[in-house]
């Protein structure tokens, strides 16, 4: 067993490395980046030895817990829940933020603001952590909340930066095919806002589900830790449950929306149409910042969340959190296909291979799915960290360029950012012997078992999934051949690349090998720590079930080589043998089609005009209009003139209720300017008066 | 006269020892201050000390009991004996810190004369006592208003004060003779008994004898005076003349409700909305006026015009239990801060001359210790949560809303929304201030000011962890008034 302190001392280590480092003086980062990966070491140490020792005993820990609000009706609490996946999830996240902290030193290294990075870094890692190790629904949201506000940090972390449209830079190097992105609101300052905005959205239906879980949680008498993972689980599992009814609702059917209710917070923070629109934009931000974003904290935190909630889900849920994850999957897809940003075909392919994650959730428990779903999860984060460290190197190399039309041959300049990112491209692109080959297989598989289980419409999510794989390997090969493939096309841009120094370059040394599917399928240990207490079957106890998963098993993996091969083969095809030219011809001939992917479905343009300009600028002109009630009075007050009187605005109302106090202070404050003849006269005057009415009763 | 007098002298006097203690003190102060060289004179100030803190230990110790038809000492008065004996312990402990003070051993006589008059309006339970003590707490004060010596405004706050204060006491004998000419009686329970069948109109006599506490309190119409005497006299002066005297007449007003209201007539009635009205003018008074004030000094004499309107709001609800428990605490609470500030703005005075707002600018950066308890005892009085003031407050609303609705009562409830009003008003009085202290920047560059002088720092100590502590023990508190 482990100790009970060691679970909060993984939990709140980043928080005080956080607190250490944001105290440090500013000149020196190199001690920031020390003493940050110092602390976080001492915490994937802890981590590691808290997961051997969670996966060894093949039992979740119950951690320290105390009551936070006690309200009678119901109480909630903090305090830590490890199991497997917790245990894992926590390993990898601590496992990547000492990397990519290391690699950013040398990312940053000539960065006069590297020294805030740190502390930010540190503060964001410790709320993933909260949300993954929390035992309770309230305390993962308070945390989910806090890794809103880390990404806010550190999206925008250069936030003077203009806004694309107006930088000169931008202009002069964006490539061929920049359509669809709105510049005058690409900038960091813009996409940090947007990031926040966006996952607001999600989060009042966060809010809502757990509002839903309490409601069933007290009319089902069991307020005592309302929202805690076990008392939820027995919410749901209460017979009592069919018989509550809220406002017509049937207990099943509050028990999907509340599931619902959650997965809408898992659509804004993972990512997943139609909320997809800020993980893009979220490019703006350091690479190395992307690079955690993507992997570890942010977006695996939808994920996570719907895993974590996963016995709370009802079957209806699942199948919209399939669909929506297919849909996901497979419409990305086709954007990273068509995008000149080397960044923006990766953060598609998150967009896209999240889509997937959830199409593996959305199967069901009997199907593998959640196991299928967060194997994904976890090789998807270290091959997503390694592109995107690479991504930065080239970038780095490049000296901000990112059109990949203008890159080509990096391959002989960095040699070690070159293979161990293709390495990266073929785990994700599924190829054999690769960890993407194992999860995405795993998914497929999943997925497939649902569909022909429940036939009909659960065949959507699974062909979507289809579809976005075989675009996957495409684009991915597409990527690598762009980048490091053929001959240089514009030496002006390439010609001074050279592979990252030091510890960055070990840093991609390290990672490479998670990329193999050995590390994860070793013994079977990740599907056997992840395997739902109780199910048997998983040991080697074949059932008549156990050969229909595995019809489904070899039927998916034959499914994802064919996906691989003929992506790859187009991919090689066109990109690898130089055939560029074919591909233009392609985008030519159907014009349309590219265009529309290109421009990003138009979803941007959508959320820009109904969202941004529809609901944001009308409504604050509303409320300006409450508020200020008339223009003159808004340019009065700009000018920093008292406006006209006006009492017709909330504004108005304010300043006239001050303006009344004021001359009634200032009228009391005449009857006492020190004149004796006035007090005696005030103060008989009033005595005589009160004596008189008091005689009057 | 009713008051048969005692069989056991000894034991009667006993129940004065507080008080005997105190004018022990004076005696002893102007016979130390004849003999004691100019260099030393400080020490007449430590003999102060010394009298106050055993009066103090003998409130503490002594039983409740009562010189029959004088003097009443109940479960109350060890508390209210201990605060009055204490506070001003503090303020010639604070006194010993300003090296510039004249006339140190006069000074001493007439701080402890301030003292021992308050307490025993305190314990007064006639008419004679109670005059008594009023007058003690005047001729001291008129004193002490003007002590700066040679100053032309604490020369005129002196003479207001004398001027307003002899009216105020005029009105007190006035009353009183009709009183005793209506009733034959001093003593206030006997006076209330012979009330019972008198005409309302003889309430009139009772009204007259409150105008001398009345102005004692600062409660509307008799406070004109405080703004002007708190502006002009030296802040330490404020100090003494602003606090122990309030505590005194507040609990001789309520002694005077508890005994001598007639219970048969309409009385409690009329009274209470008699002091309700005047609380929640002193209430709104107070807030209103507070904001066009440009002195911190004067503002914190709006602001003792209204709290003094709180604490009788809570009396306003007197055969209430627990009415004059949250009066007392509410009255603990403002003196804490009140004494706090002006020991902060007693060092500014030193420093700079003056506490106008203009003055009080850059002080954050100068002396930011000073400026942040400053802030502190301010935050207090306008009743910010963690702090003593906020729950001085709170107790008398508790009281006023549980007690005030319904027929003849709803004035109680009535001022005590005006309280929640004036309360979020005079916030801005007490903002105008910190601005002064933190935000805005001196005027002139800042010199090298001397360091606070160690008994300040002393009281300041004290105050801050009274205004701090009494939040944190709120039940404490109300546990020891019980």
């Amino acid at each position: 067993m482990i100790p009970s302190w060691l679970p909060v001392v993984v939990l709140v280590l980043p928080l005080l490395a956080a607190v250490l480092v944001g105290l440090l003086p500013r000149r020196s980062p190199g001690l920031a980046h020390g003493l940050a990966a110092a602390l976080l070491g001492a915490g994937l140490c802890l981590a590691l030895w808290q997961a051997t020792a969670v996966l060894g005993h093949g039992q979740a820990f119950v951690g320290p817990h105390a009551t936070w609000l006690d309200l009678g009706a119901f109480t909630l609490g903090v305090g830590v829940y490890v199991d497997a996946m917790a245990a894992i999830m926590a390993g990898i996240v601590y496992l990547l933020a000492v990397l990519v902290l290391l690699f950013n030193r040398w990312y940053m290294h000539d960065d006069a603001q590297a020294a805030r990075f740190p502390w930010q870094f540190c503060g964001f890692v410790f709320a993933m952590l909260g949300v993954v190790l929390s035992d309770n629904l309230f305390l993962s949201f308070c945390c989910w909340e806090l890794v809103g506000l880390g990404s806010y940090l550190l999206i925008g972390f250069w936030f003077a930066k203009p806004a694309a449209s107006e930088d000169p830079e931008y202009q002069a190097n964006k490539g061929q095919g920049a359509r669809g992105v709105l510049e005058s609101s690409l900038s960091p300052s813009h996409a940090q806002l947007k990031a926040f905005v966006t996952n607001r959205i999600g989060d009042a239906g966060f809010l809502f589900g757990i509002g839903v879980f309490l409601v069933l949680a007290i009319g089902l008498g069991r307020g005592t830790d309302a929202l805690g993972w076990a008392n939820l689980r027995q919410v749901v599992q209460d017979p009592a449950l069919a018989s509550v009814s809220c406002f017509g609702l049937s207990g099943h059917a509050l028990l999907v929306l509340a599931a619902l209710g959650v997965f809408a917070g898992a659509v804004g923070k993972s990512a997943q149409f139609p909320l997809h629109v800020w993980l893009p934009d979220a490019m703006q931000g350091p690479t190395t910042a992307s690079s955690i974003i993507h992997a570890a904290t942010m977006v695996a935190a939808g994920v996570f969340l719907v895993a974590r909630c996963y016995p709370m889900f009802p079957p209806e849920a699942l199948a919209v959190v399939g669909w929506t994850g297919g849909i996901t999957c497979f419409f990305a897809a086709t954007i990273a296909c068509v995008q000149w940003d080397l960044k923006a075909v990766l953060a598609y392919s998150t967009v896209s291979q999240l889509g997937l994650m959830f199409v593996g959730l959305g199967a069901g428990e009997a199907a593998g799915g959640r196991v299928a779903g967060l194997a994904h999860l976890f090789t998807h984060a270290m091959f997503k960290c390694l592109l995107f460290l690479c991504a930065g190197a080239v970038i780095h190399a490049c000296a901000g360029h990112q059109d990949l039309e203008r890159m080509g041959g990096l391959r002989r300049r960095m040699p070690v950012v070159a293979w161990t990112s293709l390495m990266a491209v073929l785990a994700i692109a599924g190829a054999p012997l690769f960890s993407g080959f194992f999860s995405k297989d795993a998914v497929l598989a999943a997925g497939l078992g649902a569909a022909t289980a429940e036939g009909g419409l659960a065949w959507g999510p699974f062909v979507l999934a289809c579809a976005g794989s075989l675009l996957t390997s495409a684009y991915m090969l597409r990527w690598w051949f762009s980048l490091f493939g053929g001959d240089e096309r514009d030496a002006s841009v390439t010609h001074h690349a050279h592979d990252p120094s030091g510890l960055a370059k070990w840093v991609l040394l390290l990672l490479a090998p998670f990329t193999l599917a050995l590390p994860w399928t070793a013994g079977g240990w990740l599907e056997h720590a992840l395997a739902a207490p109780g199910a048997a079957h998983h040991e080697g106890a074949h059932g008549a079930n156990d050969s229909h998963t595995l019809d489904a098993h070899t039927l998916g993996m034959i499914l994802a080589l064919l996906l691989l091969a003929v992506g790859a083969a187009f991919a090689v095809a066109v990109f690898g043998r130089g055939r560029r030219e074919l591909a233009a011809g392609l985008a030519r001939r159907f014009a349309g089609l590219h265009r529309c992917c290109a421009e990003l479905w138009g979803i941007d343009r959508l959320w820009h005009r109904w969202f941004v300009r529809g609901l944001g600028q009308r409504g604050s002109a509303t409320a300006a209009r409450i508020d200020l009630g008339s223009t003159q009075r808004l340019a009065a007050l700009e000018a920093g003139k008292p406006g006209p009187d006006d009492f017709e605005s909330l504004d108005g109302i304010v300043d006239g209720v001050a303006r009344v106090c004021g001359s009634l202070g200032r009228g009391g404050a005449w009857f006492h300017g020190g004149r004796l003849g006035t007090y005696l006269a005030v103060a008989i005057g009033i005595g005589a008066f009160g004596l008189w009415w008091g005689l009057q009763r | 006269m009713s008051a048969s007098f005692p069989t056991d002298a000894a034991a009667q006097v006993a129940q004065l020892w507080p008080e005997l203690w105190l004018a022990a003190g004076i005696p002893a102060v102007l016979v130390a201050d004849m003999l004691l060289p100019t260099a030393k004179k400080v020490a007449t100030a430590w003999l102060g000390i010394g009298a106050c803190l055993a009066a103090a230990i003998a409130a503490c110790s002594g039983a409740p009991g009562s010189i029959e038809g004088m003097i009443t000492v109940d479960a109350m008065t060890p508390f209210v004996r201990c605060l009055i004996a204490s506070l001003t312990a503090l303020l010639l402990v604070l006194g010993t810190g300003q090296r510039a003070l004249a006339d140190r051993g006069a000074h001493t006589v007439c701080v402890l004369g301030v003292a021992l008059g308050s307490s025993i309006a305190a314990v007064s339970a006639n008419l004679l006592p109670l005059w008594l003590g009023l007058e003690m707490v005047s001729l001291g004060s008129y004193g002490l208003a003007a002590w700066k010596g040679g100053d032309r405004r604490a020369a005129e706050a002196g003479m207001k004060f004398v001027l307003f204060g002899g009216l105020a006491s005029a009105c007190t004998l006035f009353g009183m003779s009709h009183v005793y000419g209506l009733t034959g009686h001093l003593d206030f329970v006997g006076i209330g008994a012979a009330f019972a069948n008198m005409p309302v109109v003889a309430l009139a006599a009772l009204g007259l004898v409150a105008v001398g506490v009345a102005y004692k309190l600062t409660i509307v119409p008799f406070h004109f005076y405080a703004p002007d005497v708190y502006e002009g006299a030296p802040a330490l002066s404020v100090a003494v003349v602003g606090l122990a005297p309030k505590v005194g007449a507040l609990v001789a007003l309520a002694r005077g409700v508890q005994l001598a209201v007639p219970r048969t007539l309409a009385g409690p009635e009329v009274l209470g909305t008699a002091l309700a009205a005047a609380a929640g003018a002193s209430l709104l008074l107070a807030a209103f006026t507070a904001l066009a004030q440009r002195d911190a000094k004067r503002i914190l004499a709006f602001s003792g015009i209204g709290h003094a309107g709180t604490a009788v709001l809570a009396l306003a609800c007197l055969p209430a239990e627990g009415a004059l428990r949250a009066a007392l605490l509410q009255v603990l609470s403002y003196s804490v801060a009140t004494l706090g500030a002006l020991a902060c703005l007693a060092v500014v005075e030193q420093d700079r001359g003056s506490c106008r707002l203009e003055a009080l600018r850059g002080l954050g950066r100068e002396r930011p210790w000073l400026a942040a308890l400053l802030c502190v005892f301010l935050f207090s009085l306008a009743g910010v949560p963690p702090l003593a003031g906020f729950f001085g407050k709170w107790v008398v609303l508790q009281q006023a809303l549980g007690f005030g609705f319904g027929g003849a009562r709803s004035a109680v409830g009535v001022a005590a929304l005006l309280l929640v009003l004036s309360t979020a008003l005079s916030a801005w009085a007490y903002l105008l201030v910190v601005r002064a202290v933190v935000l805005q920047p001196a005027a002139e560059p800042a010199r090298p000011s001397e360091r606070v002088a160690m008994p300040v720092v002393v009281v300041l100590a004290i105050c801050g962890a009274a205004v701090l502590a009494i939040g944190f023990w709120l039940d404490r508190c109300v546990a020891l008034l019980a």
